[in-house]
Order: C-alpha cells, then sequence, then structure tokens
C-alpha cells in the first residue's frame, strides 16, 4: 500500500513516491475500487460513495481542502456520435460530476473548483455546458463554494502556476498551468473509460492532458508570453507534433533529435503530466461510452454500456486496473492492444515512479476484476 | 415582418428573342420575368398579360439602400452565392477565423433587410459560380430556397447553355428546369410561414449606415453563423415596444447616445435587460452601478433591474463581438441548440399565436452530415414534423435530454424545415 497521501501536503506526496522508487525499486501502489453502475440514475450516488468508502472515505481526502476536479469533455459541445449525447459517449457524464460534488461537499470539502479547458475556447465553463445542452446549476448547488474555470486561459488568478517533473520528465521538465491546480490541495481526473487513437486509452492520467493551457500550448500560443487572446483551436503544433514551441515563458520540451511523433509524443507528454501534477483521486466513468476511440470523430467508434466506475488515489494503478476492465493488458508495450501504434503511458509513468501498472501489486476493492472486465475490442 | 412574399422572378435569357419560349414558363412559378434592357415588342405583346414585366430592375448594393426610407421592391444585387467557402483553386474548405468553415450565405441579409424595410418586396441576386456546378440544378434550387426561407426571392438567370437547352427542347435541360421550379412550387405552399416572426432575444440597434454598416452588417453575418438570431432595429425607429421580450440590445454605433434613443434604452436595461454599447458612445446613460472588472474586453455596470456592458475598446473583431454578446447575453437565452450541425445555419421563428417553432436548417456543404443532427430547445415540445422538397411532411420523434426537448433529423442534404408544436407559456 502507498503511504496515506491525504495526510502529506501535495510536494511532500511526490517526494514520497518518488523516494519509494528509489529505496524499493518499484513504482508505488494504492488500492483501486470498481462498482457496477448500470444508469445514471438512482443508483449513481450510492455506487460513488461505495467506491469512495473502499478507498478509506472522502473525508479524510477532502475535509477542510480545496479539491480541483478536472473533468473530461473532449471536443467540440455540439459534436455527437450519431445522435448519441456526448455524456454518453465522449463526455465525463454530468450526473457523476454533480454526484461527487455532492459527496466531496458533504464530506467537508472547503471548496470545489470544477476544472476543463474548453474544446478550442477560451469562453466560460458555465456557457461551455450550456452549449452541450448541460445545466451548470446542479453542480453549483451540490455543495458550498462550487466554481467553474476554463483553464485554457489564466482565468480568474491572471496567472499561471508552474509544475516541474520530478528528475526532468521524459519530454516535458514542468508546465505552467491554470492556478486552480496549484490553489488547491486535493485534484481529482474524473475521467471516462475510452480507448484513444494516440494514446491506447484516455482514462484518467490523459484526461489531465487537457489542463494545458491553450495560451501556452495551443497551435496559436503567444510566442514569448502566453497570449491570453490565443485560447482557439487544438494543442496540435505545440504537443501533438512538436512544430513548434510552448510559450518561451514556459519550461521548454527535451525534444531535439526526437520524434515529431503524436504516438510518441503524446504517451511522454501524458506520463510527465502525471509526474508533474499529483492527482489524489481519480474517478472514470465506465457507464455508457464510446468504442473505438476517445470521439465522433474517429472512424469506427460505436455506444458501449460497460456499467462500470472505477476509482483510485493513484492514477498509474487506477488507469492500469481500468485498462484490465476494457480487456486490455495495463502491462502491453508499443505493438500490443491497446497499444498497438503508440508507447504506453503507463510504462512512462511508472518509469517516472508515479505508480505501478502491475495488477498483482494493486490492491482491488469492490468488483472482483475478472468479473469487471468488459471487452473494447472483440468478444 | 409585414411585408407580402415576393414573386418568383426569372432573368429573360438575352439570347431569347422569339416569344415562342414563352410557353416554356407558362405553367412554372414564375410570374414575374426581368429584363436587362428594354422587352422586345413580341415578347411583351405575348406576355404582359400572363407576367409582370419588369425593364431594368434598379438593382442597388447595400450600402447604397437609405433603410430611412426603404424602396419598395427592394433589389439587393449584392447578395452572394451561397456555399460552404473553398480556397480558391484548392480542394480545401476556407476557415474562418473560428476554425469553422466558412459560409457565404445571405439569410442575415435578407433578415436585417426584412427588418429594415418592413413594407417592401425584397429580391436578391448574384452571380451564379462560373464552373462545372453552374449547371447543377440542386445548386440553384438550393440557392432560391436560402432566399425564400428568409422571406425573399432570389432572381433566377438563366446560364447561356440551360437558356439554349430549353429553347432546343433538350431533355437535360428540361430536366434542371422542373428541379427548380419544384423547389420554388413546394416554398410557394407554405406561403403562411412567411410572416411568422423571428424567435429572437437579441435586437441589435444602428443606423446601418457610413462608418456604422460595417460592424453592423458583419455582427449580423456572424450572430447569425452562431445561430444566434436577431431582430434588426433601425436607430431612427427606436422604440420601447421594439425591444419587448428581448433578453439583450446591442448599440453598434459610434455616435453617443442621446436624442430619442436614450429613453427606451435606459428603459430596457432599468427593467432587467442587457444594453451593450461601445464605452465611448455610452452618451447619457446614467444610474450605472460598476462592478468588479471579469472580462477582459468589457466593463459591467449594474443598471436598474438590468446590466450594461461597455466596451474598452472599438469594435475590433466582429467575430469576437458575436461571440461577446452571445456569451453576455449567456446560452441560457438560445432559443435553439443545434448537434452536429457541420455547415448548417438554423434560423427559428414562431407563429404569431407562439404555438408553433419552425426551424429552418440550411446546409451549405449540400452533402448529408456524417453524424445524425439534432435539434434542441427549452421549450416543451409535444410534437414536431420534418418538411423538405420532394418528400413527405413527416412527424419526427422526440426524446428528453437534461438540456431540453430535442428532435434527431432524418438526413437531409440542402434544406428542411423542422416544425415543432411548442408549448408557449414553458419554463
Amino acid at each position: 500500500m502507498a503511504p496515506d497521501r491525504t495526510a502529506l501536503t501535495r510536494r511532500a506526496f511526490l517526494a514520497a513516491a518518488g523516494a519509494a522508487v528509489t529505496l524499493r525499486g518499484e513504482a508505488p501502489s494504492a488500492r483501486v475500487a470498481i462498482a457496477r453502475c448500470h444508469t445514471y440514475g438512482s443508483e449513481l450516488h450510492g455506487a460513488l460513495r461505495t467506491l469512495l468508502d473502499q478507498l478509506g472515505g472522502a473525508g479524510r481526502l477532502v475535509r477542510g481542502k480545496t479539491v480541483t476536479l478536472k473533468i473530461n469533455l473532449t471536443g467540440s459541445p455540439t459534436m455527437r456520435m450519431g445522435a448519441t449525447p456526448a455524456e454518453k459517449a465522449q463526455y465525463t457524464h454530468p450526473a457523476v460530476i454533480g454526484s461527487l460534488v455532492r459527496l466531496l461537499g458533504d464530506a467537508g470539502a472547503r471548496r470545489i473548483q470544477i476544472a476543463e479547458g474548453c474544446f478550442s475556447s477560451d469562453e466560460p465553463l458555465e456557457e461551455f455546458l450550456l452549449a452541450a445542452g448541460w445545466d451548470p446549476a446542479p453542480w453549483l448547488s451540490a455543495a458550498p463554494r462550487v466554481l467553474l474555470e476554463n483553464t485554457n486561459i489564466a482565468g480568474r488568478a491572471g496567472r499561471y502556476a508552474r509544475f516541474s517533473t520530478p528528475g526532468g520528465g521524459h519530454l516535458f521538465p514542468g508546465f505552467d498551468l491554470n492556478r486552480v491546480y496549484a490553489d488547491c490541495d486535493v485534484v481529482v481526473s474524473v475521467g471516462k473509460l475510452k480507448e484513444h487513437a494516440t494514446c491506447g486509452v484516455t482514462l484518467g492520467m490523459k484526461n489531465m492532458f487537457g489542463a494545458t493551457p491553450l495560451t501556452i500550448y495551443g497551435d496559436y500560443a503567444g510566442k514569448d508570453e502566453p497570449d491570453e487572446n490565443a485560447a482557439r483551436s487544438g494543442r496540435v503544433m505545440v504537443m501533438h507534433y512538436g512544430r513548434r514551441p510552448p510559450s518561451k515563458s514556459a519550461p521548454q520540451p527535451k525534444d531535439e533529435g526526437t520524434p515529431r511523433d503524436d504516438k510518441w509524443r503524446m504517451p511522454r507528454i501524458v506520463a510527465d503530466l502525471s509526474a508533474a501534477v499529483p492527482v489524489h483521486l481519480t474517478v472514470i466513468d465506465g457507464i455508457d461510452t464510446m468504442a473505438g476511440g476517445e470521439g465522433p470523430w474517429i472512424r469506427g467508434v460505436r455506444p458501449v454500456h460497460p456499467g462500470l466506475l472505477i476509482a483510485g488515489l493513484n492514477p498509474v494503478c487506477t488507469d492500469a486496473v481500468a485498462t484490465a476492465c476494457m480487456g486490455f493488458d495495463p502491462l502491453a508495450g508499443r505493438g500490443t492492444p491497446p497499444f498497438e501504434r503508440c508507447d504506453s503511458f503507463l510504462e512512462l509513468a511508472e518509469q517516472l515512479g508515479v505508480g505501478t501498472r502491475d495488477l498483482r501489486r494493486i490492491e482491488i476493492a469492490g468488483v472482483p476484476l475478472e468479473k469487471a472486465v468488459f471487452r473494447f475490442r472483440g468478444a | 415582418m409585414g411585408s407580402v412574399p415576393s414573386p418568383a422572378l426569372l432573368e429573360w435569357p438575352q439570347a431569347w428573342q422569339d416569344a415562342a419560349l414563352l410557353p416554356i414558363l407558362e405553367d412554372s412559378p414564375f410570374r414575374v420575368l426581368a429584363f436587362a434592357g428594354n422587352v422586345p415588342p413580341e415578347v411583351s405583346a405575348a406576355a404582359s398579360s400572363r407576367f409582370t414585366l419588369l425593364e431594368r430592375p434598379g438593382w442597388s448594393k447595400l450600402a447604397e439602400v437609405d433603410w430611412r426610407n426603404p424602396p419598395d421592391p427592394l433589389f439587393i444585387g449584392d447578395a452572394v452565392w451561397p456555399s460552404l467557402g473553398a480556397a480558391g483553386g484548392t480542394d480545401s474548405a476556407e476557415a474562418g477565423p473560428t476554425g469553422l468553415p466558412w459560409l457565404d450565405s445571405n439569410g442575415w441579409l435578407i433578415r436585417m433587410a426584412r427588418c429594415l424595410a418592413r413594407s417592401s418586396r425584397i429580391w436578391i441576386r448574384s452571380e451564379p459560380p462560373q464552373d462545372a456546378a453552374a449547371t447543377d440544378a440542386s445548386l440553384f434550387a438550393f440557392a432560391q430556397l436560402e432566399a425564400r426561407a428568409h422571406g425573399a426571392a432570389r432572381l433566377l438567370s438563366l446560364q447561356p447553355a440551360i437558356a439554349a437547352g430549353l429553347a432546343a427542347g433538350n431533355s437535360s435541360a428540361l430536366a434542371w428546369w422542373r428541379r427548380v421550379c419544384a423547389a420554388e412550387s413546394w416554398w410557394q405552399t407554405r406561403a403562411s410561414w412567411h410572416d411568422w416572426p423571428t424567435c429572437a432575444r437579441l435586437a441589435v440597434v444602428s443606423d446601418f449606415a457610413g462608418p456604422n454598416l460595417y460592424p453592423a452588417t458583419e455582427f449580423l453575418n456572424l450572430a447569425a453563423r452562431r445561430n444566434l438570431p436577431w431582430q434588426a432595429v433601425h436607430a431612427a425607429r427606436l422604440e420601447e415596444k421594439s425591444l419587448r421580450g428581448m433578453v439583450a440590445t446591442l448599440y453598434i454605433d459610434q455616435q453617443p447616445l442621446a436624442g430619442p434613443l436614450l429613453a427606451p434604452l435606459q428603459a430596457f436595461a432599468e427593467s432587467g435587460g442587457l444594453l451593450v454599447c461601445l464605452a465611448s458612445a455610452r452618451g447619457g446613460i446614467r444610474n450605472l452601478d460598476p462592478r468588479p472588472a471579469v472580462h477582459p474586453r468589457f466593463d459591467i455596470h449594474r443598471c436598474g433591474k438590468g446590466r450594461v456592458a461597455l466596451s474598452r475598446g472599438d469594435w475590433e473583431d466582429p467575430y469576437v463581438l458575436a461571440q461577446d454578446v452571445h456569451l453576455l447575453m449567456s446560452r441560457r437565452n438560445d432559443v435553439i441548440r443545434l448537434f452536429n450541425p457541420g455547415s448548417i445555419l438554423a434560423w427559428p421563428i414562431q407563429s404569431p399565436d407562439r404555438r408553433r417553432l419552425l426551424v429552418h436548417l440550411l446546409n451549405y456543404s449540400r452533402y448529408g452530415a456524417a453524424h445524425d443532427v439534432a435539434v434542441q430547445t427549452w421549450q416543451p415540445v409535444k410534437a414536431a414534423w420534418m418538411e423538405r422538397p420532394g418528400a413527405n411532411r413527416r412527424p419526427v420523434e422526440l426524446r428528453r435530454e437534461a438540456g431540453g426537448w430535442e428532435a434527431v433529423l432524418e438526413p437531409f442534404d440542402a434544406y428542411c424545415a423542422l416544425e415543432m408544436e411548442v408549448r408557449p407559456d414553458g419554463p
């Protein structure tokens, strides 16, 4: 079992995680819980509460603390897979987010900051949600002091926070992010159980890629400084292909002589982010989702209903278990599903000492893994 | 919108000198014939009892129209050919400032003209494309439908090959003609939609002249591109009742608010509306209580029960202005929401008794969308139907989603109307 990170500061946690690798030669592990949940209706809240209880209880994690929830709203809010609403395919379902806010509020969270880098936009997150057909009001009233932040820009704080990657990382020695990720005690990644075109799978760890501000890492990012008017388009030029650097004010990638291939770069960026930005809790919505890719823009995607919720205190362990729930081997490397065409960010994050992907070392609570497997491919 | 529908207008091909060609037009919906020069005497004698003949209609540019005293009929000669903008000489679509494909559309122009020239019949014209597609009947049918959906008529100019083909009785030219006539005839059976007002919650006030013309018209164009419907109001005719039912008013002109403009806009803001204008045009607006600065481009003030948003700088980018106004008034006030819109522009209108909401959907790519297109509204919907040329009126299945009632449309390649029976006193 990993040390009780909630009793530590975020920096201390990271130091402890690194020390664990150094001393024992293996990445830390933490319990992961799996729940069966068939709908986003009345059963959801109880299922989520049980998950959190199986991880030691939400109160231990958030009481008296400021919590930042990074949710997953990938792609345009008006784009759907066929007629399937985004929340039943590519987006974290609003009921999962609302229920989690309520549980964390009930557990004593002092403030809850819901964050996302809204697709190609600097507009307020509230307005982005409305464009998706969601009403943010239930979230805002689910707990005291809930606020929403579009992290593509500096936002309320007006400046960015620096996150250094311990050991220098694979590609990025650090990141400059919106301060909601710094001005908090607990970071929660609320991802979706999906495959991903450039990373194999997108769960809790890949979700954090959306935290990188477009003003610094976007296609139109400022050359020297963040450009607060440049939050449009995507992160293709800087991140996926490395055709231009991020704003000079931010830590620069160590990419001289490296492949300009998104299937090489993106897994490394995800791994570096997981080391630089400690995520204390990962919750993965696998109730209704999609198979074949991360969004409707991927050819051949289809709706699926795994009926699962997965949560854990270590992002690599949680994603490893979630990968196994999808019918894949989390120890797989490049060339083996789901990483046929890309490197494994689980492996890369493990190398950085963030957490283990070895299921033999991960304690699983709730539904046994063998009963939770929903094969995203075949069968 | 009290004007009558504009009759279908055909430009008499210059190559046609023979009145014997008139029977081609006999059963067509085109009852008004326009002549670039004098009407040939033989044609005049044969046609004048059955057609209205227009010699040298006075086409004017939008910038030349005197919106204080607009003529009837109003001939707008600088419309565009409706299309998905294509980068010259390439296969790639031209992107607008949003990253969205650029659309050449006339909906905004016609709607503006109808707001500002309420009693005028409106015709538009533009040159058809000069490429292989120039004889594609669906292209012309779409152009006719675009104008009709917004309440005007487009001058139909026959390409020389089509005119010659019709004169020679060529079967492919006749098929072309029947297709375009069918689109026009379909519309004429739905003329009652003409007077249904736009379901708008945003008023745009301007004199639509001089230095104000460009920002005003670009705003209208780009707001329509966001599927944000509006009502254009001429500054000289602004009254309190002009703003009834509106959530926001954009006063776009540079001139400071004064005189008769002031009272209705002050009253609008104080009664709960949002007034957006340049800080330098604030003029005599009073009772402003500044709020903490949160917007990158606007200072927001309380004003009675409403708000006044003052732009610190000039209107530099009309698209940014359209986005800002949309978000300042909030998407919460969107009448409709589209999913998988692709290159579709939507414009909602409602029946005078407010029991029918009708959405015109124009697909500028003219290809069926890759994913199902859905229309969502917060208004409770009892039933919905889809109509389009060449297909029967069909009921559309409704479903309840988080954002409201939703109709998923069958694929359509150019135009469809979604009519919804709504409860006007919904939440």
